[in-house]
């Protein structure tokens, strides 16, 4: 597989990589880590004239904690996250996630950006964000602009950032005291894709009532959603067993599932709502057994 | 628009003027000669095209050459020192890792990475750290105990797997 | 040396990158091609504008069919160099399947080339070659292209293109007295090989020897050399095929594919070296794929288990082109029974044109087919009767005392199907012991009630291998005493640069490191057919044996005259020829190789030199065997399955190195995991690929295999000096069925499992619908 012929830039800063996306013309495409584009760009599925890599701007490869919140460059590796120890003292469960994409190799190369802004149905990170309730800052010629996760995924790979902006950051409040977390993947066969991927996230008071919860569903749909009628259910009980099957029962709510040639749109919907329940078992076991992740500092 | 390029390829520094489009994979087999990395698919699943970039274990096929400007890289060709063979190699030929070869390079250099992040790694872990290559001959069987033997090698020799190319 | 397990000789150059593979294969001046391919199931070419992709930069030639009067030529009709007869069959329609046909039958036919300075270059040739098609409706399933309306795939020839029929006994009469009688519909899906290295062939015009090189990834190198000869006219030692470093074959690479016969025929046309390699998504559109085969099957019974009769019903999609005739289906038939005994059979079967590619064999040939089917027979037996499926089993078992033991099939070579000196009930009871059946049946009840769902399949099958006609090996000592051996085979990884050295060794007394073995070049040996139906280790290995012992003869009488001792009292080992009980008067292979040169003596042992050539002609197949028993778990919720044991108990005869025997078994297991499991290859209804990727065909991985109890017997073969059975596809075979059977096991009967691949989806929708 053989791509068609473009040009190559690598600029060094954003500024540089904004102008260039402005004065390319139309035919620009930003290259990430690579794993997506590449491969399109091999079955000829996108010919774009221009290639803009944003491996050359240090910028976008920042991994810090600020104001509370873990901030990744967008241009950081799923492979970093999975190592970092700034990730890994801050919010170890994104670890865990970066560490289920895909394969090792595909994982050094990878970036988070990159796959946020794909927006790839069956891809692992937009579940996680939606739970996380994590912010996207983009940046264009007239400033930055913050997206917040319930509004970044808009359809099938489309991700709700402007032909001439570039995803700069992803910022994740760090957790609430007593949150517990996981994200549960179905692996599929051949792609190693999400066939669905939950994401639950759990604040419980001390009592083991559910505090807080956002479940982040990726791999049925066309793109990722929050399962807003299953957490509802939630909010201000004990999640036992009985309470979790009964709110899982919503879990397909509001999604548009369809089926494939490996899994029809019963079985999806019937995966969606096992791993639905299986996530928010799990981290009630988390929570149960003191399990939670780091804490965010005082304000 | 051509590009020159300069990557260390085992050691040895390259320069070359390449189209933007040419994937890694095919500067290696192609321009330079490095037949040992393999292609056997178009989608990053099969791990035959895999090399050490900058340290890290990659799949060549998925990344452009003009993309390892200023890299440094090392393939298969790469491994073997002074005519002694890496211990993974070794360990390939003891324990019947290989039949046809056509995925081993990629393989390989799957399981040196792996070694590195995991010097004494759970079979758990060594199935879970090939997911990225595929073998149609072996079953994985003889892989598996190929790596678990390099491991053993390593550390008797001392051999603290490093984590540069 | 025979028989021990040693690393292995090629490995070297493998492991450090140094194979050279079709697609290495790098000449001055060469060219790269790539291939316009239909986008349509079924549809008129009905005009190619080239001349947009004549001025693509690099581009030096675009060809279609019409360029030169060669390329109008056919692919040889029937592709089976090793089938040698086709009984049952009663109707075949053979179609001409042209290099670059006027109307295309699948979906990534070839319709025209493009020529280039690179393979990018030449990618973008294609992109700019415009092709007007009058597409025409396309079936692309055997139940559809059955059909009267159905539209007719080749003009004027009915989409059915081959029958056979074959009856044992009397049916008719075991049905009447049966006391159960059952049907069952099964199906096994279409499948693609799926080796690392796709097809690919590169050729170059030598002037000065007037000799066209052709390096190529089939199986069957000489195969090759007749086509290409027989379309250019060539005298066939003027064509020279070498297939050496290829990387996994498994039948796709068996079978002539267009472009190794067109790339070939461009090169020598163009007098300039000329490549193709294939790329994944061709792979899985353009070449080969198995084809689904569907069984109707009806069981007469008795309620004590015995089985009395079988009729068989068999629809198989054969693709576009149907260039094995009914070899996967005869296969099937003479493999049926396994282990059992049968008494009355009677199959009917018919191939079934399909717009898709060409069918063709895949590892395992027809028995992933046959052992499924008769497996689950002898499990729903167990079901109606209430017996244990191993009670079943016992109750029609052929047993030592049978023997030899003749089920009624006419083998592909002629010869009645007859098992002998082979003990099935022992390795029933092996894999029965190694599994702790017993003890997981008391789990299974355990777990059931604690809401688990842990099944049991039990599967057996019989591998017909070393398939004649023949194979010939040369054995030669140099004069540093270093042995060649050459074959007339290829290696797709078997080992045979270990195993027949092994031989080598063995019979001559030489050093193992001494030996190399040469193979996968027509200018090797005059003769040869190829790697394929597991034959060469019986084949070629015997006649390695056979050379090898006749060079020994010639050393022997050599020695004795130079050491002055009588022939019987010549020893040889480690490369040392010496005088037994006076080891001080000693020579080497290598000074009586430098002597045999012009020794008058060699006049009377067939000339100069220490050299042999013999062919091994097998009396008929030798048959390999094996009991697999899978214990799964399955996830009702998810359709999830976790193998939790699995014992492969199995006899290949005398093992040449039981390290190369185990990695056949894993590695043939393994695929046979992935047919169980989730390979398959779809098609929608308009014939379009939907399994066009390895991101939707499933191929298992390193964290999908579970770990695998290998449990070797020996039941040597009286029908070779070596007593060697062939193993290449012993592996695949049974775990379809035994993992089949583990699921319907676990279910708790709720539901049966009649469809291979037996995807979650599959689990779910089956426990959805019961």
């Amino acid at each position: 597989m053989f791509p068609a012929s473009f040009d190559y830039h690598k600029p060094g800063s954003i500024e540089e990589a904004l102008e260039l996306l402005t004065t390319l013309g139309a035919d620009v495409k930003l290259l990430a880590g690579g794993h997506s584009l590449v491969p399109a760009l091999k079955l000829r599925l996108t010919q774009p004239k221009h290639l803009i890599d944003l491996a050359g701007i240090a910028a976008l490869k920042t991994v810090a904690v600020r104001e509370n919140r873990l901030v990744l460059g967008a241009m950081t590796t799923h492979w970093q996250v999975e190592s970092s120890p700034v990730v890994k003292a801050a919010l170890p469960y994104l670890c865990e996630v970066a560490g289920l994409i895909a394969d090792p190799q595909v994982r050094n190369r990878g970036t988070i950006g990159g796959s946020l802004v794909n927006a790839d149905p069956a891809a692992d990170y937009p579940a996680s964000i939606l739970a996380l309730d994590a912010e996207m800052v983009c940046v264009g010629r007239g400033g930055r602009r913050i997206v917040h996760a319930r509004d970044w995924f808009q359809g099938l790979l489309t991700a709700a950032i402007e032909e001439h902006e570039i995803l700069s950051e992803i910022r994740i409040p760090l957790l609430p005291p007593r949150t517990a977390a996981t994200y549960l993947k179905l692996r599929h066969p051949a792609s190693r894709f999400a066939v669905v991927g939950v994401a639950a996230i759990v604040t419980v008071t001390q009592d083991q009532r559910c505090a807080e919860v956002r479940i982040g569903i990726t791999g049925v749909g066309s793109c990722a959603k929050r399962a807003g009628s299953v957490e509802q259910q939630l909010v201000g009980h004990r999640l036992d067993a009985t309470r979790i099957e009964a709110a899982s029962a919503a879990a397909c709510d509001g999604l548009e599932i369809d089926g494939d040639m490996h899994f029809s749109a019963e079985d999806k919907e019937q995966l969606c709502r096992t791993y639905v329940r299986r996530a928010l078992l799990r981290t009630m076991h988390l929570a149960e057994s003191g399990a939670f992740q780091p804490t965010r500092n005082a304000p | 628009m051509k590009r020159t390029i300069s990557v260390t390829v085992n050691g040895k520094v390259r320069r070359e003027s390449v189209e933007p489009r040419l994937l890694l994979v095919h500067f290696l087999r192609d321009v330079l000669r490095l037949t040992g990395t393999h292609v056997g698919c178009d989608t990053s699943q099969c791990g035959a095209c895999t090399v050490s970039m900058n340290g890290l274990a990659v799949k060549s096929c998925t990344i452009l050459a003009v993309q390892a400007d200023g890299a440094e890289i090392t393939t298969i060709e790469g491994l073997a020192r002074d005519g002694a063979l890496h211990p993974i190699q070794a360990a390939f030929r003891e324990h019947h890792g290989l039949q046809c070869g056509f995925c081993t390079p990629g393989m390989i250099m799957a399981a040196k990475q792996l070694l590195e992040r995991y010097p004494a790694p759970t079979i758990e872990q060594i199935r879970d750290q090939l997911d990225g290559n595929i073998c149609r001959c072996t079953g994985y069987h003889g892989i598996i105990k190929a790596i678990e033997a390099a491991a053993r090698a390593m550390a008797e020799k001392g051999q603290a797997p490093t984590t540069g190319s | 040396m025979l028989g021990k397990a040693i690393p292995r000789k090629e490995d070297q150059r493998f492991i450090t990158g140094a194979g050279l593979y079709v697609e290495d294969v790098q000449l001055p001046g060469m060219l790269y091609a790539a291939f316009v391919r239909s986008a349509y199931a079924h549809a008129y070419i009905r005009r190619i504008d080239v001349e947009r992709a004549r001025n693509v930069p690099g581009v030096v030639a675009v060809i279609t069919g019409k360029e030169w009067p060669e390329l109008s030529a056919t692919l040889p009709e029937l592709n089976g160099s090793v089938t040698l007869t086709s009984p049952y069959i009663d109707s075949v329609k053979v179609v001409p399947h042209h290099l670059f046909p006027e109307k295309a039958c699948y979906v990534g036919e070839q319709i025209a080339v493009v020529i280039a300075e690179s393979a990018y270059a030449a990618a973008d040739g294609v992109e700019a070659v415009e092709v007007e098609y009058e597409p025409l409706p396309a079936v692309a399933s055997w139940e559809e292209a059955i059909k009267p309306e159905a539209p007719r795939i080749h003009k004027g020839v009915d989409n059915t293109v081959a029958h056979l029929k074959h009856e044992v006994g009397d049916v008719e009469r075991a049905f009447r007295d049966a006391e159960i009688v059952l049907e069952k519909r099964l199906e096994t899906q279409s499948l693609k090989s799926m080796a690392i290295e796709c097809r690919a062939v590169a050729a170059q015009w030598e002037e000065a020897t007037g000799t066209l090189n052709v390096w190529s990834t089939c199986q069957f190198h000489y195969m090759l050399r007749s086509a290409i000869a027989g379309i250019l006219k060539m005298p066939a030692e003027a064509v020279r095929v070498m297939a050496r470093d290829i990387g996994g074959g498994f039948g796709l690479k068996g079978v002539l594919h267009a472009e190794d016969v067109i790339i070939p025929l461009i090169a020598y046309r163009l007098k300039r070296p000329l490549r193709w390699a294939e790329t994944r998504m061709e792979h899985m559109t353009a070449s080969n794929h198995s084809g689904r085969q569907v069984h109707d099957v009806r069981i007469a019974a008795r309620r004590d288990g015995t089985i009395l009769g079988m009729d068989l019903k068999m629809y198989k999609e054969v693709g576009a082109y149907d260039h094995f005739d009914m070899m996967l289906q005869i296969n099937t038939i003479n493999h049926l029974t396994t282990h059992y005994k049968v008494p009355n059979i009677r199959v009917e079967g018919w191939a079934i044109a399909t717009n898709t590619s060409p069918g063709s064999p895949y590892r395992g040939a027809g028995r992933v087919e046959a052992v499924f089917t008769m497996d689950r027979v002898l499990d729903a037996v167990a079901r109606a009767t209430g017996l244990d499926p191993i009670d079943v089993r016992l109750k029609n078992i052929v047993t030592p005392a049978d023997m030899p033991y003749r089920n009624g099939m006419i083998y592909r070579d002629g010869v009645p199907v007859t098992y002998d000196a082979i003990d099935f009930p022992l390795l029933l009871e092996r894999a029965k012991q190694r599994a702790e059946y017993d003890l997981w049946r008391r789990r299974q009840q355990e777990y059931r009630a604690a809401g688990r769902s842990i099944g049991i399949g039990i599967s057996s099958y019989v591998e017909a291998g070393g398939l004649g006609p023949c194979e010939g090996a040369t054995v030669s000592i140099d004069e540093a005493g270093r042995v060649t051996v050459k074959v007339g085979v290829n290696s797709q990884g078997q080992s045979h640069e270990t195993t027949l050295a092994q031989i080598c060794a063995h019979a001559l007394g030489a050093p193992i490191d001494d030996i190399q073995v040469l193979g996968g070049d027509t200018s090797l040996m005059n003769i040869g057919f190829g790697t394929g139906a597991s034959r060469v280790a019986v084949n070629a290995g015997n006649a390695v044996y056979k050379a090898a012992v006749a060079v020994r003869r010639k050393v022997v009488a050599l020695a004795s005259g130079i050491l002055g001792c009588t022939e019987d009292e010549v020893e040889i080992a480690d490369g040392i020829v010496s005088v037994a009980g006076a080891r001080q008067n000693q020579t080497t292979l290598g000074e009586l190789a430098r002597r045999a040169l012009r020794d008058r003596r060699m006049a009377d042992l067939g000339g100069p030199g220490l050299v042999a050539t013999e062919f091994f002609y097998p009396k008929t197949v030798t048959w390999a065997s094996g009991v697999n028993i899978a214990v799964v778990e399955v996830d009702r919720e998810t359709g999830h399955v976790d193998i939790l044991k699995y014992v492969f108990v199995h006899d290949c005869g005398l093992p040449l190195n039981p390290m190369v025997v185990d990695g056949q078994i894993r590695g043939g297991f393994t695929q046979g995991l992935g047919i169980a499991l989730g390979e398959r290859v779809v098609y929608d209804e308009e014939g379009q690929v939907r399994s066009g990727s390895l991101m939707d065909y499933y191929v298992p991985r390193a964290v999908d295999v579970p770990d695998l109890e290998l449990d070797h017997v020996t039941f040597p073969t009286p029908d070779n000096p070596l007593g060697i059975k062939s193993v290449g596809e012993s592996g695949p075979n049974s775990p379809p069925a035994a993992i089949a059977a583990a699921i319907e096991d676990a279910l708790g009967g709720a539901v049966e499992i009649n469809t291979l691949p037996v995807t979650m989806s599959a689990i779910l929708q089956a426990l959805r619908s019961s």
